[in-house]
């Protein structure tokens, strides 16, 4: 294989801290407790928000917030970062938050895209990828096929999901929220806690330790909110092709498992067609709650630090649903070279992406 | 150079001002709990493919969509309701840039690679779309509600072994039937007839 698509670099804020090392750390000892936020004294719900050190956080409005933690996030990435490659920003809700501040929409959805860039000094073609919870694999597989097209040697994805209350009402609206916390694959499961996220991925044409092997994406038009098995087991089957990997060559894969009562056992059923014997399963909700567009970036930094720190990201204590035959692994697998990673739901979005730690191979 | 033939074509830049009574009659019957700026999606997608001659949209060719604004208007209105207590599900949904996908998805008889992909120069989304095209082409929209409103298709198949004298083009220049052939050199768009 010539030119592979690397990982050159990582940065992650969630509500486990601002940056990889200790959100990596916080995991040694417990998953983080969510906060309940309230549109109404009578609503409210459990939430992830990013965990800033109260000594060092500023208040601030949610524009001059974002533009910190999102500069802050990139920094991470390293100097290796150049300012004149493609910059993807995968976002579901953009700067919503903004608007609640009484804030005025700006000329067009490209605009806050465009500041995103100014906040970075960035200099290259800037893309904004709305596909939902898929947004930021979508945005890893374009970013890959610019690469490959030997236009640039770099791209920078950058999933931003942040803080507002209109996305939590809307979802709380159509009845997809948790009560308390989320469980996925557990026999109480009753639905998702949202949280926010910036998760950054640096792409880049030379070797490295984490390698992007390929990916696909399948849009189902019969369900335009939940999963689908046979579209999920489909979709596997073609991340596999383009990954030029077979399914018994999957060491781990981690689940979208949000903690949905249907998408759960979408998503388990469409991988028992897809693997004759089922690899070890883990989910980083729990870890860092439903992210929605920045999901797919922030779960890959996380999981990836994870596994190089040998840390096996918590599922949570509660019961697991018997009729879904499927558990978390409690402990990181000795082998985990192929990780099949899957983003799956709103929008009828089904991705799947295959990574390799060549530190394994 | 990796050549495209572009088999139709849809440049609603307006759209015509009966374009929602002409998607009713094309479809056969009124699309339900759509927004708009969806519906309008609709229309330009369904008649690109019309005029290609195809019903449905391959399973092998990519779909994707760019808008400067996309649901805004929807958006502002899901807002407002937010301000009293949860949106209603359907004022929430069609708040979603996401949600277009899949009603393109059901309409066009398609199941395949899709998503929503903005630049604000057109031809850097047609050059992304031709990127990741898959075996059947590309179905590739520009659509905004906000007036005037546009919704621009191009549906494209490979074209291996055409043959014509490329020129630098601009997207706008994509509209003249008599542009048949499409390429890109590094990030240039080029044009054959």
């Amino acid at each position: 294989m010539n030119n592979p698509t690397s990982i050159l670099g990582r940065g992650l804020a969630c509500t486990l801290g601002v940056d990889l090392e200790s959100c990596v750390d916080s995991l040694r000892y417990s998953l983080p407790q969510a906060q309940r936020v309230s549109l109404t004294p009578e609503l409210s719900w459990p939430y992830f928000p990013i965990n800033e050190n109260p000594a060092t956080a500023v208040e601030d409005d949610w524009t001059k917030r974002a533009r910190r933690i999102v500069q802050q996030v990139v920094a991470e990435c390293g100097s290796e970062v150049c300012r004149d490659a493609p910059l993807f920003i995968a976002s579901s809700s953009l700067n919503v938050g903004t608007f609640e501040e009484g804030n005025p929409f700006p000329a067009d959805g490209q605009t806050f895209i465009e500041e995103i860039a100014a906040w970075l000094d960035w200099r290259g073609p800037v893309f904004w990828m709305s596909s939902a919870c898929t947004s930021s694999f979508n945005a890893l597989l374009s970013a890959r096929r610019l690469l490959d097209s030997g236009l640039y040697d770099q791209a920078l994805v950058l999933g931003i999901e942040l803080r507002n209350q209109f996305t939590s009402a809307g979802f709380s609206g159509m009845q997809l929220l948790a009560a308390d916390t989320a469980k996925p694959l557990g026999r109480n499961r009753d639905g998702l806690v949202l949280g926010e996220a910036v998760g950054a991925i640096l792409l880049g044409r030379k070797k490295a330790r984490w390698r992007l092997r390929g990916g696909a994406n399948q849009i189902n038009g019969d369900n335009p909110v939940g999963a689908d098995q046979q579209i999920l087991t489909q979709t596997i089957a073609l991340a596999l092709k383009d990954a030029g990997c077979t399914s018994q060559e999957i060491d781990l894969i981690k689940l979208q498992a949000a903690g949905s009562p249907q998408n759960d056992a979408e998503e388990i059923a469409g991988l028992q067609a897809a693997f004759q014997a089922m690899p070890p399963l883990t989910t980083l909700k729990p870890s860092l709650g439903h992210t929605l567009g920045a999901s797919g970036a922030a779960e890959l930094v996380l999981l990836t630090a994870c596994l190089e720190a040998g840390i096996c990201p918590p599922s949570g204590n509660h019961d697991l649903d018997a009729e879904l035959d499927a558990r978390c692994s409690d402990a990181m697998p000795t082998a985990r070279r192929n990780i099949l990673a899957n983003i799956l739901g709103f929008g009828g979005g089904h991705c799947c992406l295959v990574l390799e730690d060549t530190a394994q191979a | 150079m990796k050549i495209w033939r572009i088999t139709s074509r849809h440049f609603s830049a307006p759209p015509p001002a009966d374009w929602h009574a002409q998607l009713v009659t094309r479809l056969g019957y009124r699309p339900r709990r759509l927004g708009a700026w969806v519906e309008l999606a609709l229309f330009g997608a369904r008649s690109c493919l019309d005029d290609a001659g195809e019903e449905n949209l391959p399973a092998g060719a990519l779909l994707t969509l760019s808008s400067l604004h996309g649901p805004d208007i929807a958006l502002r209105a899901a807002l407002v309701e937010a301000q009293d207590g949860p949106p209603m599900p359907i004022a929430f949904l069609n708040s979603q840039t996401a949600q277009v996908l899949p009603a393109l998805a059901k309409t066009l008889g398609w199941l395949g690679n899709g998503r929503c992909l903005t630049t604000r120069e057109p031809a850097l989304a047609l050059l992304m779309a031709t990127l990741e095209a898959g075996p059947q082409g590309v179905l590739a929209g520009w659509v905004d509600e906000d007036a005037p409103g546009k919704s621009i298709w191009l549906r494209l198949e490979p074209a291996p072994t055409a043959t014509g004298t490329f020129t630098p083009a601009t997207f706008a220049m994509l509209e003249d039937p008599g542009c048949n052939l499409l390429a890109f050199d590094g990030m240039q768009l080029k044009t054959a007839s």
